[in-house]
């Protein structure tokens, strides 16, 4: 296995470890924490083993190509991102809909997180980004 | 772009791996070059010419 995959099961272990720790010795108003740090460790376990299993002990080549994907699918989320905290403000200013700070920031963490995701995934099966 | 990398790599015998493994890049990038779906950086373009025995105008036709 190589190193990156080591530090990542070394990072998995010890998000687990923060949520026992809190979980045991941690007040009630901290149990959301413990049960966002075990989706978080779990997502890193799951990822870094899916990630071993695919590329089977070999570390994926990154070249030119994957590189210039993920900055352009970066920048391209970061923009559709941009676009819909706009959406939100105005759906805000409106009176649209009732939105509190945690569901607004859950919802543009999750999209941030899978549009580049998204963006990665289309830019790699069309083989450039022009 | 059009490209003879296909026609070249079989003149010598290359598999797309050996090719990838030569330039150091992903199989993958080979067969989009290929394909003609990817636009290399003028160094791949060279390192592809290269390893093809070939100047980078023979191989890649714009």
């Amino acid at each position: 296995m190589e190193r990156k995959t080591w530090y990542l099961l070394a990072f998995s272990a010890i998000v687990f470890l923060l949520a026992a720790l809190i979980g045991f010795y941690g007040k009630d108003k901290q149990e959301n924490i413990t049960t966002d740090l075990v989706a978080i460790g779990a997502a890193i376990l799951a990822v870094t083993v899916a990630r071993e299993l695919l590329y089977k002990g070999k570390a994926p080549v990154v070249d030119e190509r994957t590189k210039k994907i993920v900055r352009f699918a970066s920048s391209y989320s970061w923009w559709l991102s941009y676009v819909l905290i706009a959406i939100l403000i105005l759906v805000d200013q409106f009176n649209l809909a009732t939105l509190s700070a945690q569901s607004v920031l859950g919802l543009v963490f999750f999209f941030m997180v899978f549009s580049q995701f998204a963006l990665r995934f289309y830019f790699e099966r069309k083989g450039d980004v022009e | 772009m059009k490209t003879r990398i296909k026609e070249l790599r079989a003149r010598y015998g290359m598999t797309q791996e050996d090719l990838a493994n030569k330039v150091g890049v992903r199989r993958e990038t080979i067969v989009f070059l290929e394909q003609g779906k990817y636009n290399p950086s003028l160094r791949l373009a060279h390192d592809v010419a290269k390893a093809l025995k070939s100047r980078i105008d023979d191989v890649f036709v714009f």
